[in-house]
């Protein structure tokens, strides 16, 4: 199996640390199945029962690493550390801070996907970006939702 | 791994309730004067003046997700040619296909970005699933993309233009 994915996420709980899986395999796969959840599905599971737990929701690429940081409660931010030669070196930019308290937060993440059909040839799919972000309830109950898309 | 995405075609006549035709696995699309998957369309020429059969694709995803969502379907490059539109809709319905106008259908003969493309939904039980949602956690399918070459008088004889079509969605 080849391992396609340019940049995978990791989410750091108070007590576990959930990683993207190289090949994006469910804890449980059932390798006779013909379809099987992904890896995200065990770090949906787990956040269900912890969502208070959630220190920061990370995708990490060859060259730079975007955290949603959870850390302070209700007001996530998205910082980008983009990767020096060391890790003094690493510089630190903050993408969003959450102005407004927010309830209710979950995680965004998804790949982008496109697939073409070439003077009638059909093409196989591949990534064409990665969004990781969150959304959560402001005090009116309105939707906020904040996203960084890398390609 | 991501989600194994595979395209169909179904041809002939509509049967069953919701109606479907047969179904097949296809590694190309082409509009042509019969209504198959196999047929080249150098065997099969449209007759300046006349339509293609409409075509009714789609896909199905199996493999590893945890959700598929957000499917857009647009002509994003090329062009087929003068007196050559290119028309489309995304549908749940299966009707036996035919050279006749496709009714209901959007003109998608000028190229748009991904982006402003179609919206298609998703079912589980098939692409005529009568209850399609934006998105699915399980192995699903988008609903059909049903495209017709439509020509005049005008057309120029031999092969048409080379166009492309984007399908697009997102998965976790």
């Amino acid at each position: 199996m080849e391992n396609s994915f340019k940049y995978r996420w990791k989410a750091f709980f108070k007590k576990k640390v959930i990683s993207q899986h190289p090949h994006d395999l469910y804890s449980k796969h059932n390798p006779d199945a013909e379809w099987n959840p992904s890896s995200f599905r065990d770090f949906q599971e787990y956040f269900d029962e912890h969502k208070d737990e959630l220190h920061s929701f990370c995708l990490s690429g060859p060259d730079r690493i975007y955290e949603i940081d959870f850390s302070k409660r209700g007001y996530p931010k998205i910082v980008e550390v983009v990767r020096g030669r060391n890790w003094a070196s690493d510089k630190v930019n903050i993408v969003h801070r959450e102005k407004r308290e927010l309830t209710d937060i979950r995680p965004i993440y998804y790949r982008s996907m496109e697939a073409t059909i070439e003077d009638g040839v059909i093409g196989a799919p591949r990534v064409v970006s990665y969004t990781i972000g969150y959304q959560g309830l402001d005090k009116n109950g309105n939707n906020r939702k904040k996203t960084v898309t890398v390609l | 791994m991501t989600a194994t995405a595979t395209w169909y075609e179904q041809n002939g006549t509509a049967a069953g309730s919701p109606a479907a035709g047969t179904q097949s696995t296809v590694s190309s699309i082409e509009w042509k004067s019969v209504d198959d998957s196999t047929t080249p369309r150098a065997s099969a020429p449209i007759q300046a003046g006349s339509n293609s059969y409409g075509k009714y694709n789609y896909l199905g995803f199996t493999g590893t997700f945890n959700q598929i969502s957000a499917v857009k379907f647009a002509h994003t490059a090329g062009t087929l040619g003068t007196g050559i539109s290119l028309m489309g809709k995304v549908t749940s319905t299966y009707a036996t296909p035919s050279t006749a106008a496709l009714s209901s259908a959007s003109d998608i003969t000028a190229t748009t970005t991904i982006g402003s493309g179609a919206s298609v939904l998703l079912g589980t039980t098939g692409p005529n699933d009568t209850s399609p949602a934006a998105s699915q956690t399980t192995n699903c399918y988008t609903q059909y993309i049903n495209t017709q070459v439509q020509t005049t008088g005008s057309a120029s004889a031999g092969d048409t233009g080379t166009v492309t079509l984007t399908i697009q969605y997102n998965e976790n």
